[in-house]
């Protein structure tokens, strides 16, 4: 679900589609809100997290709540806001603790969120070894002048 | 029989992509787990979207990977689902022999998996839940001969006792390389749902043995 996109013109089909149904009931809401999370663009996603909380306060059918927190849990995910993605995953798995989709799903965003964090972290390693360089060769300038 | 074979993970032939539907809580993600784990996953949360397995599997010598999307049954999964029939080469199609409701469903998914797959696709239907005889709602003659009018293949399985459902992922793979074979299954068309491998280079029987200088121990 990471790694599967709906495509641009499907969506603007979607979209029409959505945008005629008059009052639209809980399951095309979230039908609309799980396209939306599918987008590549982050202004759609974010559309789609928007939707699915709606969706979520007005369900009373616990399937669909659960459901819609393991989406929005995808959707954060392809944002990069992987803590609050973890924190819908961990409220379904105090629930069902043996959910082995929502685990399997916890454990790739966790390893996600690590990655990142190691790349954040290789970044900012890097450009302290060039400053550090930069500060050993002034060093050695000053020093060759004497 | 099994999926861990001496030859490494990597050495397939093909890959074949299958897709599992029908109705909601007619066991669709306990037969891939009687399938990948030859276990019974009692009491299972029903799917969010769509789950993944793959296991390979030998058919006439070859090695084949299945890759299999185990679709949601519930009406709001639809539109996601749906985009995951395209290149699916098997198509495994469930109904509960205990709840008529899932048979009489059939054509709508059928319809469906007709419509969104390839036309050399194969469709096996599966009456599942064969172990809870006493409780049957749809006769084997029936579905048989449903299975019979609309070219499917079938069988009635048990993903609790497991009865079958090794056979039914087996016997459409087996259709699947079958159709490759006679060329009726085009290789070179788009979305037929089999990505030939290239075979890994075997080292050369007797002679020399290349690979020992390779241990990384």
């Amino acid at each position: 679900m990471l790694e599967e996109y709906i495509s641009d013109a499907d969506l603007k089909k979607a979209r029409e589609n959505y945008g005629t149904t008059e009052n639209p009931n809980e399951t095309q809401q979230f039908e609309f809100a799980l396209n939306l999370i599918r987008s590549k663009h982050r202004a759609e996603i974010e559309e789609g997290l928007y939707l699915f909380q709606n969706v979520f306060a007005r369900t009373k059918d616990e399937n669909i709540k659960r459901d819609t927190l393991y989406y929005m849990a995808i959707g954060q995910t392809k944002l990069s806001n992987y803590e609050q993605a973890l924190k819908f995953l961990q409220s379904i798995l105090n629930v069902q603790p043996t959910n082995e989709q929502v685990r399997d799903l916890y454990v790739e965003v966790n390893k996600k969120m690590k990655r990142d964090g190691l790349i954040g972290l290789g970044i900012v390693g890097s450009a302290a070894a060039v400053g550090l360089v930069g500060i050993i060769g002034l060093g050695a300038a000053l020093l060759s002048k004497k | 029989m099994s999926n861990s074979t001496n030859s490494g993970p990597y050495n397939y032939t093909y890959i074949f992509k299958y897709i599992i539907i029908g109705d909601m809580g007619v066991g669709k993600s306990c037969l891939l787990h009687q399938f990948t784990e030859k276990k019974f996953m009692a009491d299972c949360p029903h799917t969010i979207g769509v789950e993944f397995g793959t296991r390979i599997i030998e058919v006439s010598g070859q090695k084949i990977k299945l890759q299999i999307w185990d679709t949601a049954g519930q009406e709001r999964f639809r539109a996601v689902t749906r985009s995951y029939y395209r290149g699916a080469a098997g198509a495994l199609m469930v109904y509960d022999i205990t709840r008529r409701s899932t048979y009489n469903h059939l054509s709508s998914w059928l319809t469906d998996a007709r419509s969104l797959t390839h036309p050399n696709t194969v469709i096996y239907l599966i009456g599942n839940k064969g172990d809870l005889e006493a409780q049957r709602d749809v006769s084997y003659e029936e579905a048989k001969q449903f299975a019979d009018e609309n070219g499917l293949l079938f069988l009635e399985a048990s993903a609790k006792t497991g009865q079958n459902v090794e056979e039914a992922f087996l016997e459409t793979a087996k259709k699947i390389y079958q159709n490759i074979l006679d060329g009726s299954l085009d290789l070179n068309a788009a979305e037929t749902g089999v990505q030939p491998k290239q075979p890994m280079p075997k080292p050369v029987s007797n002679e020399a043995k290349p690979s020992d200088s390779q241990c990384s121990c």
